[in-house]
Order: C-alpha cells, then sequence, then structure tokens
C-alpha cells in the first residue's frame, strides 16, 4: 500500500508521528508517489516541432541539470569561503547568500506546488483529508527544496570545514538545515494567514505583494549594516564583530550563524542570543503553522473564487501598444499577452518575485548615496536597474510558455494564423511595456532631478539595454512554443529556476563589467555610444522576428 | 431507511453574493435525482459543500443517515463523483490514475487495478489503459471519470454532465448503468443540461434557480399532469422564453442582418 518513491522510503520512519497527528499514512504516500511520477513526466506545448517533441516515456532531466546549475552557484559561494574573513563575517556572507538564493528558488519555483488548488478537487473529494493532503504536499516540496539546499550549500561548508575545522562545518551545517525550514515555514505561513484573511481576486493580489514583500524584506534584512551608517559595503563586510549588536536581531539570516559560533568554542551573548533566535523563531513559525494546516487547504479554494469586476484598458496600456506595436495583429496579440499577464496568478507569483530583485539593486547598490555621497555617483544606478532588471526577463520570458489553460492556444490551430513571428513580438512588447518599462521610468524620475542631464543618459542607456535584452531573450527563449501553450509542472518549475539563477550569474557579470567601464570612463557619451550599440543590435533582432519564428502547430504523430 | 442525502436550510454566500438560500431536500436511496438549473443558480455550489470541498455558512448535511463533519472526510467513502471539468492528472495512464483512485479509496492495489481494468474492457477502454491520459478524447476522459466513481462500491453517486462527449452508443450504456445502479439501491444525483436525458431516467427533479429549490417532485408532480416536456417547463418556471428571438439577433449579427428566406 504504502508507494513511496526510491529515495523517500526513510518516510516510513514518520508513520507513527504522522498517524498520530491526523494524517492517513496510506493516502499520504500514494499522494507523494503519484506527484513525483508527475513531475518526473512533462508535455511539451504547442508549437514545439514534432521532430523536438519528446517520447512519451522519456525521461525528464530537469531536476538533475537545475541540481548541477545549483551546485555551481553552491561553489560560486564556496570561492567566496576562501577570503581570509573572521569566523562571524564568514558565516553571515554563507548565511546571507544561502538564504537569498533559497528563497528565491523557493518563490519562483516551488510556491505554484504549494498554493496548487487543483489537488482538492481530485483529492479531497476522495476522502483525503485536509491534513493528509497538506503533509504530501509539504513532503514532496521538502523533497526539492533538500535537493535545493544541498547543492548550493555544500561546497561552503567544505571550505568552511577545511578552513575553521569540522566541527564548526557542522555547526554551519546546522544552521543551514534551520535556515531552510525557517525561510520554507516563515513563506508558508504568510501563505495561511492571506489565505485566512483575503478571498478571490484580491487574495491573489495580496499573495504577489506578499511574495515580493518577503523578498524585499530579506534584502533590507541583509543589508541592514550598510543602511545604518557603516560607511562602506567593504567595511560591514569584512568586519562584523563577534560581540551582539542590535541590528543582528532583524537580520535574520545571522542568527544561522549561531551554532557554528558554539561549535566553534564561543559561549558568549552573540553565539547564545543567534543560536536561541534561529531555533526558537523557527520553532514557534513551525507550531503555528502546523497547528492550522487544514486550514491551509480549505483557503486554497479561495483561490478559485472568480471576481465579478471588469478591467478596463489603462492609459499606459494604450499609449504603449500605439507606440511599441504596429497596427493590426501585433498590436492585437500584445493585447492578448498584456490580458494574460495581467490574470494569470502563476504568471505572477513566479514573475514578480524576480522583478523585485531587479528593482531592488539599485537600492542595495544605492546605499552610499542615501547615506549622503557623491550625487553623480548616482547615475551609475540606472544601468543597476537595468541589469537587475536584465537579470529578473529570462524568468519572466520562460513564463510566457505557461498557462493554467493551454488548450486555450489550440485557437491558433484553427484560425488563418500566419503571423506567428508578429504575435511572439507583441507579447514580448507586452510584457515590456508592463513589466520593464515603468520601473525603469519611475527610477529615472527619482534620479533626473538629482543628476541632470546624466541620468538623462543614463536612463536612455538603460531604456534602450532593457528592450534589446526582451527582444533578444524571448527570441532564443519561447522561438520555439508558442506563448501560453504548456502545463507549468514541477520538472519545468525546476527548469525555470535554473534559468532564473542563470540568469543571476550572467547580470552578475554584466553589471561588473558596466561597473567597471562607467567606472573608469564617467561620460555621457559613453551612456549615449552603449545606447546606439544596443539600439542596433535590438532593431536587428526586432526585424528578424517575422522571418525567423514560426511555430509547428500540426499535432503530434 | 435512512436518507441518502438530506440538506436542511443550506446557506452559502461569496461575499455580498447569496450563492444559496436555505436549500432543503432529502432523497431516498435507490433514486435518480435529476438536479437541474440554468448557470448560477448555485447547483455547483451544492455539490461542492456535500463533498465538502466548501463549507456553508449556514444548514446541515447527513448522508446516508450520518451528519456531514468537516474535520471527518470518512462519509466520502460512501460517494462517488464525476466532475463536470475532467480534473485528472493527465501525465499519468488510465490505468495508473485508476489505480491510484482506487486505493486512496482503500481498496488494495491490485483490487483497484483488476476492477479497473474490468470495468475499463466493458466500456470499451481496454486497449488505451497504457495510454496516458493527455492523449485521449473527450469522451474517453469522461469513462476514465465514471469508473473512478464507481470503484469503491459507493452508495450514492454524484455525476455532473456524465455524458460530456460519449458517443450515442456509449451513453446508452451509462444511462442503462444508471438505472441499473439505481435498481441496486444507490442514489444516483444527476446534473446536467440536457433535458430530455434528465426527464427519461429521473426518478426525481429538483429545479433549482437563484440558489432556491423551485420545484421538487416527479416528473408528472412538477408539471401537473400537463402535456409538457421538461424543457418547456424549464424555460416557463426559469422565466425564460425569447430564445427564438435571442438566436435571429445572434445570427443576424453574424450575418450582418442577411436574411435568405
Amino acid at each position: 500500500m504504502t508507494e513511496l518513491p526510491r529515495g523517500l522510503g526513510f518516510l516510513t520512519a514518520l508513520q507513527r508521528p504522522l498517524t498520530r497527528a491526523g494524517v492517513d499514512f496510506a493516502q499520504f504516500a500514494l499522494i507523494v508517489g503519484a506527484k513525483f511520477k508527475l513531475a518526473a513526466r512533462s508535455k511539451s506545448g504547442i508549437g514545439v516541432s514534432n521532430r523536438r517533441k519528446k517520447r512519451a516515456d522519456a525521461p525528464d532531466h530537469g531536476l538533475r541539470n537545475t541540481f548541477l546549475m545549483n551546485l555551481l552557484i553552491g561553489v560560486v559561494i564556496g570561492i567566496t569561503m576562501i577570503l581570509p574573513l573572521p569566523l562571524m563575517t564568514q558565516l553571515t556572507l554563507f548565511d546571507t547568500s544561502l538564504f537569498v538564493m533559497f528563497f528565491l528558488q523557493m518563490l519562483a519555483s516551488y510556491s505554484s506546488l504549494i498554493l496548487d488548488p487543483r489537488d482538492r478537487r481530485i483529492f479531497s473529494v476522495r476522502g483525503v483529508s485536509d491534513k493528509t493532503l497538506n503533509a504530501a504536499r509539504i513532503a514532496v516540496v521538502v523533497f526539492f527544496l533538500a535537493v535545493t539546499l544541498v547543492a548550493l550549500a555544500v561546497p561552503s561548508l567544505i571550505m568552511i570545514g577545511l578552513q575553521q575545522g569540522p566541527l564548526v562545518a557542522i555547526g554551519a551545517a546546522l544552521g543551514a538545515v534551520m535556515l531552510a525550514i525557517f525561510a520554507f515555514v516563515l513563506s508558508l505561513f504568510l501563505y495561511l494567514l492571506v489565505l485566512r484573511f483575503f478571498d478571490g481576486e484580491r487574495l491573489r493580489n495580496i499573495l504577489n505583494v506578499v511574495q515580493i514583500g518577503l523578498i524585499v524584506l530579506m534584502y533590507a534584512a541583509s543589508q541592514l549594516p550598510n543602511l545604518v551608517g557603516v560607511d562602506t559595503m567593504a567595511k560591514v563586510n569584512f568586519a562584523m564583530p563577534t560581540r551582539l549588536l542590535w541590528w543582528y536581531v532583524p537580520a535574520a539570516p545571522v542568527w544561522f550563524a549561531g551554532p557554528a559560533l558554539l561549535a566553534d568554542g564561543i559561549f558568549a551573548p552573540v553565539s547564545l542570543v543567534l543560536t536561541v533566535l534561529a531555533v526558537g523563531v523557527t520553532a514557534l513559525l513551525i507550531a503555528a503553522y502546523f497547528s492550522r494546516a487544514a486550514q491551509f487547504e480549505q483557503s486554497l479554494e479561495k483561490l478559485e473564487q472568480s471576481s465579478e469586476h471588469n478591467r478596463r484598458h489603462s492609459w499606459w496600456f494604450t499609449a504603449t501598444r500605439r507606440l511599441l506595436t504596429k497596427k493590426g495583429a501585433e498590436a492585437t496579440y500584445f493585447t492578448l499577452g498584456w490580458r494574460m499577464m495581467q490574470y494569470e496568478r502563476d504568471f505572477k507569483l513566479r514573475v514578480y518575485p524576480q522583478l523585485a530583485y531587479g528593482f531592488m539593486i539599485p537600492v542595495i547598490m544605492g546605499a552610499g548615496f542615501l547615506r549622503g555621497d557623491n550625487a553623480l555617483s548616482f547615475t551609475h544606478f540606472l544601468p543597476y536597474l537595468g541589469v537587475g532588471l536584465t537579470i529578473a526577463l529570462p524568468t519572466a520570458i520562460v513564463n510566457l510558455s505557461f498557462s493554467h489553460q493551454p488548450e486555450a492556444m489550440g485557437i491558433f490551430r484553427t484560425v488563418p494564423f500566419e503571423t506567428h513571428g508578429l504575435l511572439l513580438r507583441g507579447v514580448i512588447a507586452a510584457l515590456y511595456a508592463r513589466l520593464i518599462l515603468p520601473f525603469v521610468l519611475l527610477w529615472g524620475i527619482v534620479f533626473v532631478p538629482f543628476v541632470g542631464v546624466h541620468a538623462l543618459s543614463a536612463l536612455v542607456l538603460t531604456v534602450v539595454m532593457t528592450a534589446m535584452f526582451a527582444l533578444v531573450f524571448g527570441r532564443m527563449i519561447i522561438g520555439r512554443t508558442l506563448p501560453f501553450s504548456s502545463e507549468f509542472t514541477a520538472q519545468k518549475g525546476a527548469t525555470n529556476g535554473m534559468i532564473g539563477v542563470a540568469a543571476v550569474l550572467v547580470g552578475m557579470i554584466i553589471m561588473m563589467a558596466i561597473v567597471v567601464l562607467c567606472g573608469l570612463v564617467f561620460s555621457i557619451w559613453l551612456d549615449l555610444g552603449l545606447a546606439l550599440v544596443f539600439a542596433l543590435i535590438g532593431w536587428a533582432v526586432w526585424a528578424s522576428y517575422p522571418k525567423s519564428i514560426h511555430y509547428d502547430l500540426r499535432l503530434p504523430g | 431507511m435512512a436518507v441518502a442525502i438530506a440538506l436542511t436550510n443550506v446557506q452559502k454566500s461569496f461575499g455580498a453574493k447569496q450563492v444559496l438560500k436555505d436549500v432543503t431536500f432529502s432523497i431516498e436511496p435507490g433514486t435518480i435525482v435529476g438536479y437541474i438549473g440554468p448557470n448560477g443558480a448555485g447547483k455547483s455550489t451544492t455539490v461542492k459543500i456535500i463533498l465538502g470541498l466548501l463549507t456553508q455558512d449556514a444548514g446541515t448535511i447527513e448522508l446516508m443517515g450520518q451528519p456531514v463533519r468537516p474535520d471527518d472526510p470518512s462519509y466520502k467513502q460512501h460517494i462517488g463523483y464525476v466532475p463536470e471539468s475532467a480534473d485528472v492528472f493527465d501525465a499519468l495512464t488510465a490505468r495508473e490514475y485508476l489505480t491510484l483512485i482506487g486505493q486512496l479509496y482503500g481498496l488494495s492495489e491490485a483490487a483497484a487495478e483488476d476492477k479497473a481494468v474490468a470495468l475499463a474492457q466493458i466500456v470499451g477502454l481496454g486497449p488505451a489503459l497504457d495510454r496516458r491520459i493527455t492523449a485521449y478524447s473527450k469522451g474517453m476522459r469522461q469513462l476514465v471519470l465514471i469508473i473512478a466513481s464507481l470503484l469503491h462500491d459507493p452508495d450514492v453517486l454524484f455525476w455532473d454532465e456524465p455524458l460530456n462527449g460519449l458517443d450515442a452508443n456509449t451513453v446508452l450504456v451509462i444511462e442503462e448503468i444508471l438505472v441499473e445502479l439505481r435498481n441496486r439501491g444507490k442514489t444516483i444525483f444527476y446534473s446536467s443540461h440536457i433535458m430530455d436525458v434528465v426527464q427519461k431516467l429521473s426518478d426525481r427533479i429538483i429545479l433549482l434557480n437563484d440558489g432556491q429549490v423551485q420545484a421538487d417532485g416527479t416528473f408528472a408532480t412538477i408539471t401537473n399532469g400537463a402535456d409538457t416536456n421538461l424543457q418547456e417547463l424549464f424555460n416557463e418556471l426559469t422565466g425564460f422564453a425569447e430564445h427564438g428571438e435571442k438566436a435571429r439577433a445572434f445570427v443576424d449579427i453574424v450575418t450582418g442582418g442577411e436574411r435568405h428566406d
């Protein structure tokens, strides 16, 4: 009866406590088994050529690839551990990096697994209790998150072990596990609160706001030392004292340095308070969540409630559609893309946190300015914003492939549809107008009064650069699959997470190039020159869409 | 004998909108009930409440003589459900999916699979059992849902538009299955917009309109013996008489007002 997947057999050890907690273990095992089977079978979307469509029984290597990609990120974080840093600084660097990457992965790839109301319609009507369903769902997500954690943390733990000794590495590993549990349960608890108090469309919007808020909070907490008066980032990062400072308390990732400090033999207020916070707050959140886990499942039904109000076109929609698309088919596709992004809850859940991440980069980089440093240095932050949004772009574009009703795109099989490239261009334009351009212009409006004409040239550069990257990534990422024609699955989510992580790496490289370039040559003409180059590349890609993109809409077989 | 289903003064609102207003009825075992009403009348909400997918704001529900409690899903062992939308994991094969569902109801893996295979073969699904459901036609998916609802030999069936997508021959088989199940004491709660089928199969008809029970009884009692059919009665009770007018207006728009008499 208990058919746990290979690798999860150890869950049998939990049979007794789970049963005591009201979970039907036989049903639990069946659901976990089915979920893993489903995760291993993803479907091709409409538009993938028949030649490229996978055989039905072909294994999907998304999970393995994601693991390897996360391992690469883990190695990059591990390399920073080579720096000869004091233990407290090293641990904070490790825990903060881990927290950021882990949280991004969780929100971008797995939030839709956590918040999937379809399970209720299939399982609950067949006598599966809310507690059992919730436990099974959490077991599946925890498995994916555990794999992510191992990949991200192990290289750093090896470095810490080599430098500080095996005991400290074990302490740091314990801290890392607690940090992951804290991050996961924190998000579950916040979802629970939101589901409890809101309904329908408002609930969906609030969920998005909470996810974005979590990201912002995460950065604010980890960057708190920058914002509270320490002179430079370098000083902060390289001189964190091993004594209790007040801001260690709100900076949650710092708590998880506590166990490693204890393992190093530091029995001081700092290690004790941090460990108590790490263990205590995590335990409180776990207790608070699991006492209401069944309510979580019941509340998910609310995500299915529809809202009756009809949204009107905003002036921004009308203006950008006129500006960015040609009249006719392309404008129609712009409207389609805009509407889908507006109504697809999962799209918002997966993409908005990444956008918030991009939006926060100038804030992090701008901490010096916020403390009253040279205003001119502020002009760099627009390109920083561009880089941040460029990092967010691939995730947004990947998610243009998915819809919760992919079959609806089958309409393009029956209408006289010849303008394939224009469809993608219209949808990419809608994404740019809806999600990227407003951020850039908002920051531009903030900067120009401070800095003047130099900010204006930086603004032009940023507008052109993000547009160019939107076109390039759009062509590369969904040039072969009709937008909105695939169903999102855990496996595809993992691939999505991988692309997000890869994009962070690419963005970091671009950021370094821009920082170095603008640091060496501080000139309006450099901004405009770069803008011109990007504009030419962007124009060439824009013009290539109608000629080079053609979806294969034939049925398989 | 205990009633199969009893609803007493069940109410439900979504925000300011009251979807169910004191819905009350009870159904004896061995009855086919046609549960009909216009879209938005509250039919699906009623079924979702009985299935525990939604919680009522007020009122009580009993199933097979036992009160339905949201914290105890064991009563669902008595229920077989065919949803209107094909909620299945379509990346699984029908064999895998049906075995999973049977096991969720407490059957052993072998028993669930054997029963699923035997039922599938009778309705012509046997050769496709090892294909993923994603490759199934609408009618084949419907058969999967129907078999899934019967694997555990439930006492009460909630079938929402069960004939969706089925071919004419299979429709006859399913209609006969319903009658046979009724004859063996099962209660069938049958929801459909196809009025002639509802009229033909139902021992009793409950018409829900605007969240209230507007008619409840056998076809003969709700029509008072008048020479009419359920479609006409439905139109009358729901205040709808302008179908011809609407059709002409519709086609006028489609053709730009052109008529070829």
